[in-house]
């Protein structure tokens, strides 16, 4: 007690405190300072751009393209065909990325790859080691994210040998691929073109939307039989257990409806895009003919809330020129289609209307209600005898619009397939020059025959590409051809990534300046209270036992 | 903060020079859990950091008329970087062997072939170009080959452009 009363004697007024009061001021000063600690680090931490999603290494100047990877293994003794890659990014950790893709021979079936850092490297897994009963063949798969991160394979079971869709089914991973659960039937038969989108935003594991288009008789051989066979949609909020009464999406006065392509927009809307083939009868039934001579059009059903009813289709392009007929109407290509935060749509498809075929896009501002008129994306010469087709469209957080597409520009033959990357990011405004992802081109004439009317002398080169957008890259897939040579029908899925600029980053650059300040404040408020607790003690003050 | 004989020790009495220790203790324990926030960021929930495992890369060199690379390659799916730093076009497709198949550069120079059924290849490449391809490979015995043909009519195998390796 005489410790402390000499204390009180010579401290100064703010020490007066006895017992436990004397030690609040260090308290205090050793919970600021472990403020500032945690400030300081967490300042370091984005400044350094450790967040996850954020481009490693310095921050380039304009796009850098990184050199292409193989995601699918090569198989020339069964002669495996691997195309229409679907990209997906897990929402909790954009460096795991998901890549499946169909395969169309040595037979029908499906295959999904993973990669841990971004696209970078993958790893060939397998979602369906047993197939459901029923199923001789898994096809066309599907994938999808829930909000927990739990991996949605979907895939349709072909049975006979028809190779007829017996059912859609559903298997689930929550180790990132390593196992998968049995599969869950949906869908029963006779299901085509089944996608899948999943609103992570409703309820506890998110909402599974299914589109397909339902055939309403056995279709007759590489066609379909005569119409109805409306496009219908259902969704499940239970994982899949039980799903919603399927509801028409595609107007019933429509009669060839194929094709359909689905994406969710905010407020939880549901977009169906899809081809309607009007009068073209020869490629809806798969029969010997020329390219059809009228247009296509392509409309787009939406539903404002979250898939129960569709509205009326609105014509997004009245005037598709057929660039050529359809290889196989089961698996015709659908039309690009996209949604941003802001209630943009877009979408996005390839025709023979300047003679060659070009890929053009459309945009709404208004949830797709109303549309701007087509713009051209390859920057190419008009007309100048090189296709470019079959494009995807992909939204950033930040409402970056990113599209490739195969382009054929450098090839005197008109064969050789390239990808070509653009992007804009004035919600399609203006776009970037296109830029060259492949290094190698691919011959779009090594591939699968079908020995269907409408496939005779033609090669099945897939029927989509993929890319994901991520705040500072782009991580794009496509179907490969450059290390076969003709005869064998392999091919091969690869991917690469594009790393942008500073300026395309959008809240990635900021955050790195954020922290930046953070750091430096921290530091020197730590500076400046070291510097007063050592000039109080010089003063005699006792408040400077902090332990 | 110590105590002697049962009460608190008045920081006049601490000598200055474990005053020093006290204080950086305290500025000890803050760096401690800054540090520990710093490594945060790197830090993943348990079982995913291995998950999924990166494919080995192989760096293989084709040469006038030769295949560099290590061996023995692994098994499993492997990415193959491939480079030309010969002076002209070159390719390969790779093969598994049977066991009792013989050395591959003995049956090539045999009058007779044995049937053979590549697993992968690539086609030419241009000097000084490169090229990846990924494949499975299940144990057992392989051989590259190269087949293009030289200006002299010699296939660059007959050349000496082959090489076995067991994968395990």
């Amino acid at each position: 007690m005489s410790h402390t009363k000499a204390q009180s004697s010579t401290t100064t007024g703010t020490d007066r405190r006895v017992g436990s009061g004397r030690l609040a001021l260090p308290v205090l000063r050793y919970a600021i300072t472990t403020i500032l600690v945690l400030a300081l680090a967490t300042g370091l931490v984005l400044s350094a751009g450790l967040v996850a999603g954020q481009a490693s290494g310095p921050v380039p100047a304009s796009p850098q393209v990184r050199a292409e990877v193989p995601v699918s293994t090569m198989d020339l003794v069964s002669r495996t065909a691997n195309n229409s890659p679907l990209l997906v990014t897990d929402p909790d950790d954009s460096r795991f990325i998901v890549l499946a893709n169909r395969m169309d021979a040595p037979d029908f079936g499906c295959a999904l790859h993973v990669s841990g850092d971004g696209g970078r490297s993958w790893l060939t897994v397998n979602p369906v080691p047993e197939l459901p009963p029923g199923a001789d063949k898994c096809y066309a798969p599907e994938v999808a994210f829930d909000a927990d991160g739990v991996l949605y394979y979907l895939f349709v079971g072909l049975a006979g040998a028809g190779n007829s869709p017996m059912g859609a089914f559903l298997t689930t991973s929550d180790d990132r691929g390593r196992s998968f659960t049995a599969p869950r039937q949906l869908l029963g038969p006779e299901r085509y073109a089944v996608r899948m989108a999943l609103d992570p935003t409703i309820g506890e594991v998110g909402r599974i939307h299914l589109v397909w288009l339902q055939a309403t008789s056995d279709p007759p051989l590489g066609g379909f039989g005569p119409p109805p066979n409306p496009i219908m949609a259902a969704h499940s909020d239970d994982g899949g257990l039980t799903f919603s009464p399927p509801v028409q999406v595609s107007d019933p006065q429509r009669e060839r409806v194929v094709a359909p392509a689905l994406a969710l927009g905010p407020d939880h809307a549901v977009h169906v895009l899809y081809y309607d083939l009007g009068a073209d009868r020869v490629d809806y039934q798969g029969l010997e003919g020329p390219v059809f001579e009228g247009t296509w059009s392509l409309v787009l059903a939406t539903s404002p809330d979250g898939g129960r009813q569709f509205q009326q289709g609105v014509v997004v392009e009245p005037a598709v020129v057929p660039p050529e007929r359809v290889l196989l109407i089961f698996t015709m290509p659908p039309a690009s289609l996209v949604a941003d935060a802001r209630n943009g749509v877009y979408v996005a498809w390839h025709d023979a209307r300047n003679g060659d075929w070009d890929v053009f896009l459309r945009r709404s501002a208004d949830g797709g209600r109303q549309w701007d008129e087509p713009r051209r994306l390859n920057d190419d010469g008009v007309g100048n005898g090189r296709h470019q087709y079959q494009p995807a469209l992909s939204v950033a957080s930040d409402g970056r619009l990113d599209a490739i597409f195969y382009d054929r520009r450098a090839d005197d033959t008109n064969r050789g397939n390239d990808v070509y990357y653009t992007f804009s990011t004035d919600r399609a405004t203006t776009f970037a020059t296109n830029l060259q992802l492949t290094t190698q081109g691919s011959d779009s004439e090594i591939g699968p025959v079908y020995g269907v009317p409408s496939a005779l002398g033609r090669f099945e080169f897939g029927s989509r590409i993929s890319l994901v957008s991520q705040s500072a890259a782009v991580v794009a897939a496509w179907t490969d051809t450059r290390n076969t040579s003709r005869g064998p029908p392999a091919q091969d899925i690869f991917a690469t990534q594009v790393d942008l600029p500073e300026r395309n980053q959008g809240p990635a650059g900021g955050t790195r300046l954020g922290g930046l300040l953070l750091a430096a404040a921290s530091l020197i408020a730590l500076v400046l209270l070291r510097y007063r607790g050592r000039r109080r003690r010089q003063g005699g003050s006792s408040s400077s036992t902090e332990v | 903060m110590g105590t002697t004989n049962g009460g608190p020790k008045a920081v006049s009495s601490i000598s200055p020079r474990r005053r020093r220790k006290i204080l950086p203790r305290c500025n000890r324990s803050s760096l401690v859990v800054g540090a520990t926030l710093l490594l945060l960021p790197g830090c993943q929930a348990p079982g995913t950091q291995s998950w999924p495992p990166e494919r080995p890369v192989v760096e293989m060199t084709m040469r006038d008329h030769s295949f560099d690379y290590a061996k023995p390659l692994p098994a499993g799916q492997v990415v193959f970087r491939v480079t030309n730093a010969g002076t002209v076009n070159h390719r390969f497709v790779l093969t598994p062997l049977p066991d009792d198949f013989p050395p591959i550069d003995a049956d090539l120079r045999d009058d007779v072939q044995r049937p053979v059924t590549p697993l992968a290849g690539i086609p030419d490449i241009a000097p000084s170009d490169e090229t990846t391809l990924a494949v499975d490979l299940a144990p057992g015995r392989y051989a590259f080959i190269c087949f293009v043909l030289a200006d002299d009519g010699e296939t660059h195998a007959l050349k000496g452009m082959t090489s076995e390796v067991r994968v395990q």
